[in-house]
């Protein structure tokens, strides 16, 4: 059964962090205003949401399979605090937890709606670290993490997202020399 | 009633347009068999955009999950597929030593107290749950040059790809260190305990064979 929880504890935390990836990467093309014309902006933003929503939710899921493997030893108080205990290794996946759910839950309609813009624009930029954190866990941490698949995933997964955070910086650059 | 311009610009308005801005203005509802479409349908698609997508991704995610964890329980009897290395794990080459190997009083009469002879010094077998540990630890000029293993967990392949991983690492932080007394490796905690332990007592047994204190 052990084995079990294993072999899904490497699957979500893979997927969970595609699934970031993809989430920021649609968030940084849609804030770029760079989605194109085939698509309405609003099926952008819909999937950009969602997308979010489904990593903290298969990040919960990553943190709960591994909670029951017995064989790692984690305590819950572990999942939600990092300690020394169990190494940084896993206290940075602790902490891109507690980043991404800052990240998502106030983009939630009702709480955004009562969050002043500027506050909800900050949470929102923890996305970026959020994602290295959990590329720094998922390297320090994974049983995979020797693999060649795994190296040479992680560094297309990097590679994906520069061109879109360039994109968006720029763009933000541009703005800034128009308006002044 | 119709709006008082029938053109845009130089273009004339689509007559379908017109139609339609003319029931707005009239608040008209709309005539039946009517080809504008009606508006609680497309209010309703507008509501929930992307909803293929969200549903693909949703989709995919829990196959990928599964197929991934299916792809690992396949593999889990075939560790080399996957590109396991065992780092410095190896079979003892040089003797298990409690006493020096090169001439303990020549040594002991020209080097500092600290200074331990050179060979391989074998630590106690710490066990926990998953196995034994034990290690040796090789002197060169009175430093610790390697830290071979002589037994780990293997009893099966996920000890042995966690251990693939976690020895390499604690075998370089104690070179770096020279002590034994390294960080845990996320992951592999009994074996970072055991390795802390059994490499302390090759430390002290090198330290003791040239009757140097810990």
């Amino acid at each position: 059964m052990n084995s079990w929880m294993w072999f899904l504890t490497r699957s979500t935390g893979i997927v969970a962090g595609v699934l970031g990836v993809a989430s920021l990467v649609w968030g940084l093309y849609f804030s770029a205003r760079n989605t194109g014309t085939r698509l309405k902006p609003n099926w952008w933003l819909a999937l950009h949401n969602f997308l979010g929503g489904l990593t903290l939710g298969f990040i919960a899921l990553h943190m709960l399979v591994s909670l029951l493997d017995t064989d790692i030893g984690l305590r819950f108080v572990d999942l939600l605090w990092p300690s020394s205990e169990v190494g940084w290794a896993i206290g940075w996946g602790v902490v891109a937890f507690w980043l991404f759910a800052i990240v998502v839950l106030p983009s939630v309609a009702r709480i955004r709606r009562r969050l002043p813009r500027k506050a909800w624009h900050l949470a929102h930029l923890l996305a970026v670290p959020a994602v290295v954190l959990s590329g720094v866990h998922a390297y320090q941490t994974g049983s995979d993490s020797l693999s060649v698949w795994f190296t040479r995933g992680l560094a297309l997964l990097v590679g994906i997202s520069i061109y879109p955070l360039t994109v968006r910086l720029l763009g933000l650059a541009q703005h800034r020399r128009v308006a002044a | 009633m119709t709006t008082p311009h029938n053109t845009i610009g130089d273009r004339p308005i689509d007559p379908l347009l017109q139609h339609r801005l003319d029931q707005l203005i009239a608040r008209a509802p709309l005539a039946a068999g009517s080809a504008v479409s009606p508006a609680p349908r497309l209010a309703g698609r507008r509501a929930k955009p992307a909803r293929a997508a969200k549903l693909s991704a949703l989709a995919l995610s829990t196959v990928s999950t599964v197929m991934l964890a299916g792809l690992f329980a396949q593999h889990a009897d075939n560790v080399d597929s996957i590109g396991f290395t065992t780092g410095t794990i190896s079979d003892p080459v040089l003797p298990t030593a409690t006493t020096a190997q090169t001439t303990p009083a020549t040594v002991a009469a020209t080097a500092p107290d600290t200074l331990v002879a050179d060979g391989a010094y074998a630590g106690i077998a710490d066990s926990n749950r998953w196995g034994n540990v034990q290690v040796q630890v090789v002197y060169s000029s009175g430093q610790i040059t390697d830290v071979q293993i002589v037994q780990y967990p293997d009893g099966d392949n996920k000890s042995v790809r966690i251990n693939a991983r976690a020895l390499p690492t604690l075998i370089s932080e104690s070179i770096s260190a020279q002590r034994a007394d390294v960080s845990t490796v996320s992951g592999a905690t009994y074996t970072s305990v055991s390795y802390r332990v059994s490499l302390q007592s090759a430390i002290d047994n090198a330290k003791a064979a040239m009757g140097v204190g810990s």
